[in-house]
């Protein structure tokens, strides 16, 4: 069931109990769950906090906690499946669901009591309306139990006529009824796209409190941008969004304007910009940034000779020197950098690049660090699925989480040059693939499959990395090929996860087109497609698109989902 | 002659006649190369040539002046500032002691001639007498001041001090913290009621009645006081009660130590990570519940 005053139903009810959170591994996720964190220790809520990263850790950690816990919240994390019957919890369990996954399911929507999703009412739903979907089955028991009353005999054969045609009235309406709920669960669970950020729910909450800060603030700015760089959310839906938190932002941040009454250099402030769409350009230098970005990249066709040539062709267009443009940002020309945006705009909608420039925030404390939220965003993912065997006393997910943090600056460079090898990484395999033609049309889908022996292919072994990989290689493969018909194809990605049990990873993401709406049919159709061949696979994903196959039964499975989608 | 409150007298002066000035003696003072004042005035390491029985008391070139040793003592002290407790100096408390016993018995030697009727020794007596009080309060001194140190260190450090520093303390050092520490358990033990009230924790009124935790490995349930438990697993975070942190039930029922563990066969697996203000907690000391060894916070 909705929420409709998340304060009053969500919050005033757990803030004197014990709760236990549950937060998937996602950057979005992350920043939900460091708001919530805030507030929680404004208000001394006793809480747990557990990362899961799929469904059977999601289960392991509920079948632990439940005797202790009787409030669960799940962020990013159980709206897209039917959570009691999964978990199977006792009556006085509640769960408090703040996810951005779609479509919900249908028990979770009208589940009265145990199940309350924080989810605002007007992200496009379209639920279906109960009476189609469900039908109280006391109506049918109570209508045969009066037909079977006994009666007369002399008018007991007629009746009983009447009864035998009404049975079977009562049976087909029935059948009918049925099909046409299937269809309808059908069209409403096909699609899977993603509503609004978590983060911006927690800081709407934090802000409903008044107990909102500039830090709770800038994590939702990083849960919003993290959705626009994994390209989750349509364009659209993205610039919606940030003229909400530009509202917010010029409410906390408005001291900078008055001379007289601003603020220390070491405060942090956010600030609005309509930067460079450039990965990590001002951590990096401005040529590495190029070649890296996908953007610039898929354009400018970097991975080939012709493509090298536009690129240089592309920085002399704008007067760059070489030089200038291959050290390090912080140390350009001052007189290079000073128009940099506007100049690179105009040079860049000429090599047919119209939106280098995005809409995006900045964060600003003391001298030196200074940070776009999709630097953030990329340096915590990173953290966060790096595979380097670092001591074991934090994982991934708690160095993650500490790196939002402004006093943990060295855990953010640390991410930051992660963040730099991943996308170096991607940029070479995407360069790879599109020469050796790794990238095969199927049919329905287009189709790419890493080898192991590729460099870095561990990194993406990883669920996030191989989707930013598969959309980077689907860009630059939509803009590398004659073939009309294939820039309208989703693309599959297949990588090797473990080598030792055997294990593919799969990852179908939508075709990309100029106005596409994300909309993700893979989830159902991977389904279908194991069911049919009994091939074994997991999905453990909290993304139904994202899944994990034997390697033996690849083709099979690669076989039925042709057939399926054809 | 106005009566001046009795002086150590001054030997500087071969003449006889006792002469103040302070020249002269800041002179003395100098060669021997070291900053304090000495205790019995200047040095009589000159005037020793003019002392009968031999030039007994140590000089300049030979020992030092009479106390230096106890001074030196002192300065160390003084020197390690903040609680910080140096090596106990065995080998020069044992040479001030012994100087004190030879100044000691030179004055026995002296009493008896000085009473068969040189009276010009009693300056020479009055002196070292002198030197054997100064020499007394500074050992004395060194002693008490240690002992102050040590027992900060328990409210520093709690029952089992690191080994570093017990390597600084000598044998009876030990043995009077041992005791003091029993009589502080016996005291703490009176107080506060049925259980006792641990005085070493929370010294400092704490900022927040809420700690954050974060485990570092697999612990299994923990029972907070007012007796729920908690479960506690690895790379899970949870914020409890303060109160429940140092687990004052344990502190009088099992002796404490760093790796002990309610659990046995259960290695020690957290360490508490208080990180809501950042700073050092002043819940417990450092050294609690580090496998390793080290404090991190």
């Amino acid at each position: 069931m909705f929420v409709s005053d998340c304060r009053r139903d969500f919050y005033e009810r757990i803030v004197s109990q014990r709760v236990l959170l549950l937060v998937a591994s996602d950057v979005d996720a992350l920043c939900a769950c460091k708001i919530l964190q805030a507030l929680f220790q404004c208000d001394h809520v006793q809480y747990t906090l557990v990362p899961v990263s799929g469904w059977q850790e999601l289960e392991t950690a509920f079948l632990e906690h439940k005797d202790q816990f009787k409030y669960f919240v799940l962020i990013n994390c159980g709206a897209n499946v039917d959570l009691l019957e999964i978990l199977q919890p006792e009556e006085d369990t509640f769960f408090f669901v703040c996810d951005s996954h779609r479509p919900i399911n249908v028990v979770n929507v009208y589940n009265e009591t145990q199940i309350k999703l924080l989810v605002k009412p007007d992200d496009d739903l379209d639920v279906p309306a109960y009476d189609d979907i469900f039908r109280d089955e006391d109506e049918e028991e109570e209508e045969s139990e009066a037909e079977s009353d006994g009666s007369e005999p002399s008018d007991k054969r007629r009746r009983f006529e009447e009864e035998v045609i009404e049975r079977t009235m009562k049976r087909r309406q029935r059948r009918e009824w049925e099909a046409r709920r299937r269809e309808i669960l059908f069209d409403y669970e096909q699609y899977e796209y993603h509503g609004t950020s978590s983060a911006m729910v927690m800081f709407d909450l934090a802000w409903i409190m008044s107990k909102d800060l500039n830090d709770m603030l800038w994590w939702a700015i990083v849960g919003l941008t993290d959705q626009w760089v994994q390209d989750k959310i349509t364009q659209m839906k993205y610039v919606t969004d940030i003229g909400i938190l530009q509202r917010h932002v010029s409410r906390h941040n408005h001291r900078n304007e008055d001379e007289e009454n601003s603020l220390s250099i070491d405060c942090m402030r956010i600030a609005f910009e309509y930067d460079l769409r450039l990965a990590l350009y001002q951590h990096w230098s401005l040529y590495e940034s190029l070649c890296n970005t996908s953007y610039t990249s898929a354009n400018l066709k970097l991975w080939s000779v012709q493509g090298q040539k536009r690129l240089h062709e592309f920085l002399a267009d704008m007067g760059l020197p070489l030089k200038q443009v291959k050290q390090k940002f912080n140390s350009m020309d001052i007189s290079l950098k000073e128009n940099l945006r506007e100049m690179i705009e105009e040079s860049a909608s000429k090599f047919g690049m119209k939106d280098l420039r995005v809409q995006t925030f900045s964060i600003h404390f003391g001298f030196k660090n200074k940070f776009l939220a999709s630097d953030i965003v990329y340096a915590t993912a990173s953290l966060m699925e790096s595979i380097e065997k670092e001591g074991p006393e934090t994982t991934n997910f708690i160095k993650a989480l500490d790196s939002l943090s402004r006093g943990n600056l060295d855990k953010l460079h640390q991410g930051l040059d992660l963040a730099k090898k991943q996308l170096r990484a991607i940029q070479q395999t995407v360069a790879s693939c599109i020469c050796t033609n790794l990238v095969i049309s199927q049919g329905p889908f287009l189709y790419c499959s890493l080898m192991e022996g590729t460099p870095d292919v561990k990194l993406f072994s990883k669920p996030v990395s191989l989707c930013l990989l598969s959309k980077y290689l689907l860009k630059s493969f939509v803009c590398s090929t004659k073939n009309k018909r294939c820039k309208l194809l989703p693309l599959i990605m297949a990588a090797p996860m473990d080598v030792e049990q055997g294990t593919v990873i799969m990852v179908g993401i939508p075709p990309e087109t100029e106005s596409s709406d994300k909309k993700n049919f893979f989830g159902r159709a991977f389904e279908k497609a194991a069911e049919s061949t009994n091939s074994r696979t997991l999905h453990n994903h909290f993304d139904m698109s994202i899944i994990e196959l034997k390697t033996e039964d690849r083709s099979k499975f690669l076989d039925a989902l042709i057939s399926l989608l054809s | 002659m106005p009566s001046l409150p009795p002086r150590p007298p001054k030997l500087g002066n071969p003449r006889g006649a006792p002469r103040a000035s302070p020249a002269r003696a800041r002179a003395w003072a100098v060669p021997a190369g070291r900053g304090g004042v000495s205790p019995g005035g200047p040095a009589p390491s000159a005037a020793s040539h003019w002392l009968r029985g031999g030039a007994a008391f140590p000089r300049a070139r030979r020992g030092g002046m009479a106390g230096e040793r106890a001074v030196g003592l002192v300065r160390e002290l003084q020197r390690a500032a903040g609680g910080h407790l140096p090596p106990f100096r065995a080998e020069e408390l044992r040479q001030a002691l012994e100087e004190m016993r030879a100044l000691y018995e030179r004055n026995q030697a002296d009493v008896s001639e000085a009473k068969s009727g040189r009276t010009d020794l009693i300056f020479l007596i009055r002196f070292r007498h002198c030197c054997l009080l100064r020499n007394q309060r500074c050992i004395v001194a060194y002693l008490y001041d240690r002992l102050l140190r040590i027992r900060a260190l328990r409210w520093e450090y709690g029952s089992i001090l690191p080994n570093a520093i017990q390597f600084h303390m000598s044998a009876e050092e030990v043995e009077w913290f041992n005791r003091y520490k029993k009589s502080l358990a016996t005291y703490m033990r009176s107080v506060g009621g049925e259980e006792g009230l641990d005085l070493t924790q929370d010294i400092k009124p704490p900022k927040s009645l809420y700690i954050e935790v974060r485990c570092l490995r697999d612990y299994g349930e923990f029972e907070i006081e007012d007796g729920t438990t908690v479960l506690l697993k690895k790379n899970s975070q949870v914020l409890i009660t303060r109160a429940c942190s140092p687990n004052p039930f344990l502190f009088f029922s099992f002796p404490f130590t760093p790796m002990m563990c309610p659990r046995p066969g259960v290695q020690p697996c957290l360490i508490w990570h208080p990180w809501i203000s950042g700073k050092n907690l002043s819940v417990f000391p450092r050294s609690t519940f580090c496998p390793a060894g080290n404090a991190s916070s």
